[in-house]
């Protein structure tokens, strides 16, 4: 049987015969930049303020309130981009709920929480003033889940009811973060990385509640069975995919 | 010039990159096999890459640090529903005339390269990952745990037990 020596011997003559493909030129990618960051924050701006119209214009126009969701992909969750200051001054200071057993966030939730198999049990808080009653647990930090820059929270999972009708949770994200489109337990999901962005509700009547514990930090976003699932914490993509891959 | 770029000259910036993307590229190349996502996270590995300039800490190699950039946006695409590219394609038919290899001799020795190359694409993601970086491109166990974001530990376990498997693929005949 041929030994790892000669194994590894072998992979590497066979890398040294791979054509890979050469890389495209840098030099213009990077004489690129500077434009390619201006259209991404007018292309976001643009989007926040046709989704924002949408929203309060065409409200009780079914198929038209279907499609301004199906934009963001995402029934629950509108996103915003705009900055910290601007959410402060419109925002009525709120927070995160009561602390509520399991089975009190359950029956409001109107499904089973999720568990995270290995990790202590997380405080689980229950707002029920927001459009929709909005469940958050919240794992303390601890080594496997350490606090993330400028807040508290080792690892948050929030979670409620998504609705066509009312963006239930406005995620204000700032001009150094990114969206990409990502598959979450093969579903389709967002993921926000970068600078802390400040997290708001939007109720009904237009009001922001903004989350005064902590500033967001990498969060990813995604639907499931008719629930909408936030999870924040500190790890990059492959570490939040992978809780939520774990999630039981 | 790397003081130069962290003072918003672009023109450094250009420079360091044409000096050091060759493996950030050939790592994003592997990761996803795609050359079109490979592009797009170069691209976008730029882009944060020069927007994080400012806290690169100075006499840091910059080669792993780019690396490491293009590397995460390409794990993020790599899970784009694009088909994946197979490497048996961008295999090199190159007889060794140094030994003045016969046809035969050569055809049969391509033949174990293409089963080698098929079963290290084969091998379960992330196994292939670690075994292509490591071994395909040559990256240090560092480099490559920088790479694919995890520890040195990780990868030697990774490349261990991709190389095993791999072993079973190909079968043991040393031909």
């Amino acid at each position: 049987m041929i030994d790892d020596a000669a194994l590894i011997a072998e992979v590497r003559s066979v890398g040294a015969r791979l054509r890979l493909p050469d890389a495209p030129d840098t030099d213009r990618l990077v004489g690129m930049i500077p434009r390619v960051v201006a259209r991404r924050r007018t292309v976001r701006r643009g989007l926040v303020i046709a989704t924002v119209v949408g929203c309060l214009v065409l409200v009780g126009v079914p198929p038209v309130r279907r499609a301004v969701a199906d934009t963001l992909g995402l029934g629950g969750v509108r996103i915003r981009l705009g900055s910290l200051g601007e959410v402060r001054q419109g925002a009525v200071l709120g927070d995160l709920g009561r602390l509520v057993s399991v089975a009190d966030a359950e029956a409001a939730l109107g499904a089973r929480l999720p568990r995270l198999p290995g990790a202590p049990d997380p405080l689980v808080l229950l707002r029920s003033d927001a459009a929709v009653p909005v469940v958050t647990m919240w794992w303390l930090p601890s080594p496997a889940y350490p606090a993330s820059d400028g807040g508290g929270g080792g690892l948050v999972l929030m979670l409620f009811r998504g609705s066509v009708e009312w963006p239930v949770i406005e995620k204000v994200v700032g001009d150094d973060a990114s969206l990409v489109a990502v598959s979450v337990r093969d579903r389709r999901g967002i993921w926000v990385e970068g600078d802390a962005h400040a997290v708001g509700f939007l109720d009904p009547d237009g009001n922001v509640w903004e989350d005064t514990i902590r500033l967001s930090a990498n969060t990813l976003l995604w639907e499931e069975g008719g629930i909408t699932y936030r999870l924040e914490g500190s790890g990059g993509l492959e570490v939040m995919l992978g809780i939520a891959e774990s999630l039981r | 010039m790397i003081e130069q770029a962290r003072t918003g000259d672009l023109t450094a910036f250009a420079v360091l990159v044409r000096r050091h993307q060759a493996t950030a590229y050939r790592v994003a190349f592997l990761i996803t096999r795609s050359a079109a996502d490979a592009d797009d996270a170069l691209q976008e590995g730029l882009i944060r890459a020069h927007r994080a300039l400012p806290r690169f800490r100075t006499g840091e190699p910059f080669r792993p640090w780019l690396t490491t950039i293009v590397a995460n946006q390409a794990r993020n695409r790599a899970r784009s529903r694009r088909r994946a590219e197979n490497l048996v394609g961008r295999l090199a038919s190159v007889a060794d005339t140094r030994t003045g290899e016969d046809p035969e001799t050569a055809a049969i020795r391509e033949e174990r390269r293409r089963r080698v190359i098929a079963g290290v694409e084969s091998l379960p993601e992330r196994f292939r990952r670690a075994v292509a970086l490591r071994h395909l491109l040559g990256l240090t166990e560092a480099e490559t745990a920088q790479a694919l974001g995890v520890a040195v530990g990780t990868v030697k376990s990774r490349v261990a037990r991709g190389l095993h498997l791999l072993r079973e693929s190909i079968g043991d005949s040393d031909d």
